[in-house]
């Protein structure tokens, strides 16, 4: 597992929306998990809790009420903090937490163990958690199993997210991107944001395969998307959505920007050496077609066509090059 | 091809058929859970509890591991 990252919140909180758990349904894996917490420890009460921007959310939770609380006065903001378990024996007698509403106030809080759960890229998202009305010393086995079943929260997380990323590339799926598509333009409609789209599609790969075979043709593929990934914003998104064509969602980001986010990530693409089995070097270049959203655009489907007009511009005026649509020329024009 | 043969034969293309991100995701849970199962007994608590939480919780991973595979072969035959 990599190492754990804590002063990046932006990143953290990128990697926390990945999982798209937040504001879901009870589900059973997690339900399951947190009778087992509050079974094998005897505690009154255990969640599953990820910690949002101002909140902390619960995906599962026995014996309190609230299904989300304020960040500020949640135990679990301290827990993603360290990679070790947080452990309060007796929370009036801590200071960080002795004038906490969760504490003086329902469901009185005494006692608490959290131990973080972490994604693979190293980011603590939330924490499992049991809590005791009584002050409490926390064993090292019930510790370790609560470590366990952490371990146990996280795989169910990481599964959901495999089922959304391609095998070869790790970047999402076309589904996968779709649906990320879609709730990008509901937060469009929402809240009047601006979001681009950009398409890329590497240059003559079927003479890549051809010349390389598939395997040479699978390595561009895995390393293309690293530097993509790589040079990309935590909150941007990037999906195989053809065999050899890229989908990159841009969050806040206008066509005028996303165009030069294009711009940089096809130069990158140009001078980059992509490294072949048995050291050989290949130069590969990519087309991109941006399209900024617009209200008009009825579904990610529509969105997608209309980058797909900008990507054929690309490589009908000669490759290796990005285009918006529509046309500049046209934008001022209407 | 003799009986030994073919199950290799079925074996290895069932390995071919899972990915390598989910079979390392089905790895790592497995380790988990038989880390977890040796924990529970080492904290004193009864094989019978532990049989049926472990099974309890292999139940919702399989669950969940074949919508898993299902999206990804879904993914991989429009790819």
């Amino acid at each position: 597992m990599s190492e754990l990252v804590i002063d990046d919140e932006d990143a953290r909180l990128a990697a926390l929306r990945r999982l798209d758990v937040l504001d879901t349904p009870a589900e059973e894996p997690f339900e399951k998990i947190v009778n087992l917490v509050q079974t094998v420890l005897g505690v009154p009460m255990a969640t599953v809790t990820l910690v949002d921007q101002d909140r902390q959310w619960f995906k599962a939770h026995r014996g309190l009420d609230a299904q989300e609380t304020p960040r500020s006065i949640s135990f679990c903001t301290h827990a993603i903090r360290q990679r070790e378990p947080l452990v309060v024996p007796d929370a009036l007698a801590d200071e960080r937490f002795a004038a906490s509403p969760l504490v003086t106030g329902e469901p009185f809080i005494r006692s608490y163990a959290g131990v973080p759960l972490r994604t693979p890229e190293g980011y603590n998202v939330g924490a499992l958690c049991a809590l005791d009305t009584k002050p409490r010393r926390f064993s090292a086995a019930e510790l370790a199993i609560m470590g366990n079943l952490a371990s146990i929260v996280c795989d169910e997380l990481q599964l959901r997210l495999i089922a959304q990323r391609d095998h070869l590339t790790h970047t999402l799926t076309r589904r996968g991107f779709v649906e990320q598509a879609e709730k990008e333009i509901a937060k469009c409609r929402r809240y009047g944001r601006p979001a681009s789209l950009a398409l890329l599609d590497i240059d003559h790969f079927k003479s890549i395969n051809d010349t390389y075979g598939h395997g040479g043709g699978d390595v561009v593929l895995r390393q293309l998307a690293e530097i993509c990934a790589a040079n990309m914003r935590p909150s941007d998104a990037m999906g195989r959505i053809g065999g050899e064509e890229f989908a990159l969602l841009m969050p806040e980001t206008g066509a005028a920007e996303a165009l030069a986010a294009a711009e940089r990530f096809r130069a990158i693409i140009e001078a980059h050496e992509f490294e072949l089995e048995g050291g050989r070097l290949l130069k590969v270049t990519a087309s991109f077609g941006v399209a900024a959203y617009t209200p008009d655009l009825a579904d990610t489907t529509a969105w997608l066509a209309q980058t797909d007009l900008a990507l054929y511009r690309a490589k009908r005026e000669g490759r290796n090059r990005c285009r918006l649509e529509p046309a500049p020329e046209e934008r001022s024009a209407a | 091809m003799d009986v030994t043969g073919r199950e290799s034969a079925a074996a290895g293309e069932g390995e071919r058929r899972l990915p390598p991100n989910l079979q390392a995701s089905v790895d790592r849970h497995s380790r988990h859970l038989a880390e977890l199962a040796a924990n529970l007994r080492a904290a004193g608590i009864g094989e019978d509890v532990i049989d049926a939480s472990v099974r309890d919780l292999v139940g919702s991973y399989q669950a969940e591991l074949t919508a898993a595979m299902r999206v990804v072969v879904q993914g991989q035959d429009h790819v």
